[in-house]
């Protein structure tokens, strides 16, 4: 039933053979655990081998030139993998503002140290919880000559464990902008997340130097905001996948009263409810992919509509997961609580659904 | 799905047209609507949809992913999206004609022979034949394998004695698609044989059923030695089975996410209808309202996409597999939860109203037919059933008599 290309389909199929073979779950386990680290050089060597960092980056600028829909296909497997890799944070959110900056000249050498995996970026726009979207940007853009300075702080950011540059957004005096600044002249307190696979972290700088990207760009801001839920929906709908996998596979094995437990119909038909959630996320998040990628302006609708479904497919699938696994589904030793706690993680970032539900609503016009 | 013949300027210009046609013919949904959706059951309604249809097929808008060569237009699956959003907020009158082409006509297309699509597909596409579809039994609900209703060879004829039972429109229809028994020597889903049957065939008779809304769209059908040429028989003889599950699979889809040769489940009627009962009542700015209305918004959203994929992938010559029980179950579920929603809104006066109170009229109707939306077309037990075996490859529910000759079976 997807819709995808055969080219869409063999990116997807390359990229997930390359991370269950350095990333099977066993290992993200005793990565989060803390007791195995992620290799310095991991991503740099991604980026050489698959082009993943530059993905969505134009050739020009040593990237691969792809675009939405295959980034949604690309986030689906590191989704369903959980891989500790800076893929959302920065081959996709960190990289979206450069995308959508005008100005070659200002946004090369960062697309160009972003493609070449050497360089990671983060987006930086959320500074209190429960903002969604975010329209009142606190932190301030001041501008000296040619140069900008920037001071406050931002939370929730996925960076990997610290990025090499954070893109923030800024009030100036003449509207919202966008300034990149180095990762080297941001305070960063890294926060304790349920989410175990992915760093988060509030940053703070004091008149920090800056890079302009953007000035008087709400529009932009806006475009950003619908991007990052359409990206982030992929990512979960992968996740709702994997988990689904994991229960239907584990209810045709597993044996209790002499039968499979498949076989009963009470745990089939929780199977059955999740197939139907899954799939329709799935319908939403890819129909939401395409649309970014024939380059609609107005993302609006199908960014909400994909963050609610996916969302809720994804956090109903963890629960059932750990449901049919029984006893052993809530043991720190199972899987099951990774996908668990990602999932109420990626709910909450980029506007939790009910958020997203009145968004659709206003976007109704009613 | 991109061909030379949905470029842009070329869907531009369908707009357009399907626009001015609309406005020149179509009938907008006022408040009204509901009222003679209720009484669409009726002859009379049957023939102002006929007539909608026939001039819907003479502009060249029935159809419009079908073969050319069958009375369709051969357009693409945009065309089909565009017509929907030009079509949304305009009565399409179809629901009379939803069996023939959500069903009847796909399983033709696909099964049929050359003769019989010539024949019957581009009347059906006209509005001008409306067909039902005879599956189930009074005892054979949701095992539909195990009919009875038994067809025997005589000549150049079949002979047909037996009985069916809530039969959609059997009442106005002029053929039929019929599954019958015609060997009990082999397991039950080896012995069965669809036809076509006319039904003012001398021994068909069809008697209304009421239902608990009130009205009475379907109907139990008895076939007292009833005779069908040789002709009318529709794939092989014994190896009706596959044929009757395509039907059904249609159905899944046509039922919960909209189709047939229409565009239906275009828009998103019960977030409109919901959203303005909910400023009717003053609720407009109600946390928990506005929560629950964007929720259904989704569902109706998501189902549509699922609908559009499907079909698209129907057009792209993939039969509809068991997912079609994705749109039925979701459908069934938006249909409870948007008449819940709507008793909710309307609270006392959604239980007892006075006359003319159409919304309140409405929507009781809605509450009345939402539990048999969801048994239509199979129950949400066994959809869940089929997803867990067919599409998850979940151990089947044990069946003691799937392997035993027919003669053998239990039956009620």
């Amino acid at each position: 039933m997807s819709s995808m290309s055969e080219e869409r389909e063999a990116l997807r199929s390359a990229v997930a053979d390359y991370l269950d073979a350095n990333y099977p779950i066993d290992k993200v386990q005793r990565i989060a655990d803390g007791k195995e680290a992620v290799p310095a050089d991991a991503w740099l060597k991604l980026s050489q081998g698959l082009g993943l960092a530059g993905l969505v980056i134009p050739e020009e600028f040593g990237g691969q030139g792809a675009g939405y829909a295959e980034l949604g296909a690309v986030l689906q497997e590191f989704g369903r993998t959980l891989a500790p890799l800076p893929m959302l944070s920065s081959a996709a959110l960190g990289t979206l503002p450069f995308l959508l900056a005008t100005d070659d000249t200002v946004r090369r050498p960062y697309l160009e140290a972003l493609a070449s995996g050497e360089a990671t970026a983060a987006l930086a726009l959320t500074e209190a919880a429960g903002e969604w979207p975010v329209t009142a940007h606190e932190t301030t853009a001041l501008q000296a000559g040619e140069n900008w300075h920037v001071s406050g702080s931002k939370s929730f950011v996925l960076d990997n464990g610290g990025a090499t540059f954070y893109v923030v957004s800024a009030q100036t005096e003449n509207g919202v902008g966008i300034f990149v600044i180095d990762g080297a002249d941001v305070t960063r307190e890294a926060l304790n997340a349920i989410d175990l696979t992915r760093a988060q972290s509030s940053i703070s700088f004091e008149k920090a130097p800056a890079i302009a990207l953007a000035v008087d760009a709400g529009d932009t801001i806006k475009q950003l905001q619908e991007l990052a839920a359409i990206l982030i929906s992929s990512e979960q709908l992968g996740g709702a996948t994997a988990v689904m996998n994991m229960f239907v596979e584990y209810a045709k094995i597993r044996v209790q009263f002499g039968r499979i437990i498949g076989s009963f119909q009470a745990i089939k038909h929780m199977c059955a409810n999740t197939l139907v959630e899954v799939e329709k996320a799935r319908g939403a998040a890819e129909d939401a992919a395409d649309k970014a990628a024939a380059g609609q302006d107005d993302l609006a609708l199908s960014a909400s509509l994909a963050k609610v479904s996916c969302s809720e497919a994804f956090t109903n699938a963890t629960l059932t997961n750990i449901r049919v696994h029984g006893g052993i589904g809530y043991t720190w030793e199972h899987p099951a609580h990774l996908y668990f706690r990602r999932s109420r993680s990626s709910s909450a970032l980029f506007g939790t659904p009910a958020q997203h539900r009145e968004a659709l609503l206003v976007g109704l016009g009613y | 799905m991109t061909t030379s013949t949905d470029t842009s300027t070329d869907l531009e210009a369908f707009r357009a047209e399907v626009r001015a046609w609309f406005k020149a013919n179509g009938k907008r949904i006022d408040d009204h609507s509901a009222v003679e959706e209720a009484d669409g059951e009726t002859v009379d309604y049957l023939a102002r949809a006929r007539g909608f249809m026939n001039k819907l097929y003479d502009a060249g808008f029935s159809g419009l992913s079908w073969p050319k060569e069958y009375g369709g237009q051969s357009l693409t699956m945009n065309h089909q999206r565009v017509f929907n959003e030009e079509a949304n907020g305009y009565d399409l009158q179809s629901s009379p004609f939803m069996v023939t082409l959500g069903m009847c006509a796909p399983t033709l297309l696909q099964y049929g022979t050359e003769e019989q699509r010539e024949e019957h597909i581009p009347k059906m596409l006209r509005g001008d034949e409306v067909w039902c579809q005879l599956f189930s039994e009074p005892g054979a609900g949701s095992d539909v394998a195990g009919l009875t209703t038994k067809a025997v060879r005589d000549g150049d004829e079949w002979v047909i004695n037996g009985q069916k039972v809530w039969t959609s429109g059997a009442h106005f229809s002029k053929f039929g698609l019929i599954v019958t028994r015609t060997n009990v020597d082999v397991p039950k889903h080896k012995g069965i044989t669809m036809f076509i049957v006319d039904m003012s065939s001398p021994g068909v008779t069809v008697r209304p059923l009421r239902q608990m809304s009130g009205g009475s769209g379907f109907n139990e059908v008895f076939f007292d030695n009833v005779r069908v040429p040789a002709s009318n028989l529709v794939g092989e003889v014994d190896h009706g089975w596959m044929a009757a599950i395509g039907t059904l699979m249609n159905e899944r889809v046509s039922i919960g996410a909209g189709g047939g040769g229409l565009g239906r489940g275009s828009g998103t009627p019960q977030f409109d209808n919901l959203s303005e009962l909910a400023t009717h009542v003053g609720k407009k700015n109600d946390g928990a309202t506005r929560q629950e209305l964007a929720s259904i918004y989704v569902e109706e959203r998501l189902i549509q996409i699922l609908g559009d994929r499907m079909r698209a992938g129907m057009k792209a010559g993939k039969a509809p597999g068991p997912e079609g029980s994705i749109a039925k179950l979701s459908g069934s579920e938006l249909g409870k939860r948007s008449a819940d929603m709507a008793m909710t809104l309307l609270a006392e006066s959604g239980q007892a109203w006075t006359d003319g109170d159409e919304i309140a009229a409405r929507w009781a109707g809605s509450l009345l037919g939402s539990p048999g939306g969801a048994i239509a077309g199979g129950t949400p037990e066994i959809m869940r059933n089929i997803l867990g075996e067919r599409s998850l490859g979940l151990p089947k529910e044990p069946q003691v008599d799937r392997d035993m000759p027919f003669k053998d079976v239990k039956t009620n």
